[in-house]
């Protein structure tokens, strides 16, 4: 399969990169290990590919003198899955960079490209000649949604499929947004639109540059729990990440997070089993409740050959988990954390 | 349009004109006669193409030419000294761990990185870092031994 024609630009600036970014017609290039794909699936075919690797400033992992880690947009999922600091500090975050791909793609991937991954569908993702079977969706431009037939609104159902993004936005990470006048802060969670058909609500000419993630209270617990079909390379079917924050006693849940990617067009808070589980004591069924209740708030679709009875069956068995293991990381009965 | 692309593959200087579209296998094997590099699913899932980028296996098919400009890249023609075989193709040939044969310049590459980091990885460590690899004569019990064995080889000689 060849990729289409572009041309290729290597900026040494973020200044210049924003620039150039500006343009309509460019794509920013990172690891390119999901871009790449798209592209000689003619799903994108940008006039100029521009190229971060050059900003060297956007590899650092750095930990500030107020305990937060800087982790520069170009990091590696391969530095995140063995930085010791990240695993040290926020374990969940290593597992999640650990299950993406295989080891071939995390060498090249980057953190910032997995918080950009664009929204999954398998009447999407498809080379050209497969898609000329059925009609254009909205995804690509035109009018039918094969998910959801009937679908009136152009809404699109393509699934957010980026592990390490809820295990960020489960440990309240902030963004770095650069462009090519000021840079802002924001959390991670507002660059996210909603909208499967462009699913990052950045502005043209700006670019996820750092993330910056604070430093965890103490008793807490952190876990991601990924469903998949085999055991290695696939994007989640379903990925939940649990951060649970409790009192002294290590019973009493002061603060709960948690984050699922897999479930709907933008990472998915479920913030009624949050609520639920704020000064709840943790038991294996005050856990079943609140996986009861992360179900309870998604609507589900069929999509992606995963019928919808299965995969709400599967966010209550992976959300229970997660909150279970976070638990017993937070040293609940007795058990080490990690 | 070309351009041009200074590289480093298998520890010589190239100068490839190349339009910025072409991928690093597409360099390597039409560019480059180095057919040792195969193209397996061409979109990154099944490792046929896996060769080294300054050590690590990065996949050549979802690699531009622009990308690997400073870098070494190193392919299975390189593993080899002359009539010598380096220690994993012995091994390969003792296990019988070739069948069609299309899967083992990937899997070569990526062992060898992997026996670069820990000379005498244990088999759950050769099955981890193999994981990008698919065998479709699904040869990987030999596969993983001969590794392994030449993991010992490897130890022994030191």
């Amino acid at each position: 399969m060849r990729l289409p024609e572009f041309s290729y630009l290597e900026p040494r600036s973020i200044q210049d990169a924003c620039h150039l970014l500006a343009d309509a017609s460019s794509l920013p290039l990172s690891g390119g290990t999901d871009l790449l794909v798209n592209m000689k699936y003619k799903l994108l075919q940008p006039a100029r590919l521009v190229d971060l690797k050059g900003l060297a400033d956007l590899a650092l992992v750095q930990e500030m003198p107020n305990g937060e880690v800087v982790l520069g947009a170009l990091t590696t999922l391969r530095a995140i899955e063995r930085s010791a600091l990240v695993r040290e500090r926020f374990p969940l975050l290593a597992v999640a960079a650990r299950s993406v791909g295989i080891p071939q793609i995390r060498n090249k991937a980057t953190l910032g490209g997995n918080i950009c991954l664009d929204t999954r569908c398998w009447y999407y993702n498809l080379p050209a000649f497969s898609r000329t079977t059925r009609e254009v969706c909205h995804k690509l431009g035109g009018s039918v949604c094969q998910v959801v037939p009937g679908e009136k609104h152009g809404r699109c159902y393509a699934l957010f499929s980026a592990d390490t993004v809820p295990a960020l936005m489960a440990l309240d990470a902030k963004v770095k947004i650069a462009s090519a006048g000021d840079s802002r802060v924001v959390p991670l969670r507002e660059i996210y639109s909603g909208d499967g058909i462009r699913p990052l609500a950045l502005r043209r000419g700006e670019l996820v540059a750092e993330v910056r993630i604070p430093p965890l209270p103490t008793n807490t617990g952190t876990s991601y729990q990924k469903l998949r079909e085999r055991g290695t390379l696939d994007f989640p079917i379903l990925g939940v990440a649990a951060v649970l924050t409790f009192f002294d006693d290590r019973r009493t849940c002061r603060q709960a997070k948690i984050v699922l990617a897999g479930v709907a067009p933008s990472p998915f808070e479920a913030t009624t089993a949050e609520a639920f589980l704020k000064n709840a004591s943790l038991t294996p069924q005050v856990a079943a409740e609140a996986a009861n209740l992360v179900r309870d708030q998604i609507a589900v679709y069929a999509l992606n050959g995963i019928p919808a009875w299965y995969k709400r069956s599967m966010i209550v068995e992976y959300a229970a988990r997660a909150l279970l293991q976070a638990g017993l990381a937070a040293g609940q009965g007795g058990g080490a954390r990690t | 349009m070309k351009q041009a692309f200074r590289l480093t593959v298998n520890g010589e200087p190239e100068d490839v004109l190349a339009a910025p579209h072409t991928t690093l296998l597409e360099v390597l094997r039409e560019e480059l006669g180095l057919t040792g590099t195969k193209e397996g699913c061409d979109e990154g899932t099944c490792g046929a193409c896996t060769v080294l980028v300054d050590g690590d296996p990065w996949l050549a098919c979802l690699t531009l030419v622009g990308e690997v400009q400073g870098k070494e890249v190193r392919t299975v023609e390189s593993l080899a000294g002359g009539r010598t075989l380096h220690p994993l193709q012995e091994s390969f040939l003792e296990h019988g761990a070739v069948q069609c044969g299309f899967c083992t310049p990937g899997i070569l590459m990526t062992a060898s990185s992997l026996l670069a980091r820990r000379p005498s990885p244990s088999e759950e460590e050769v099955r981890e870092a193999l994981e990008g690899h698919f065998c479709r004569c699904t040869g990987y019990v030999k596969i993983v031994k001969a590794v392994v064995a030449a993991g010992d080889t490897q130890h022994e000689q030191v």
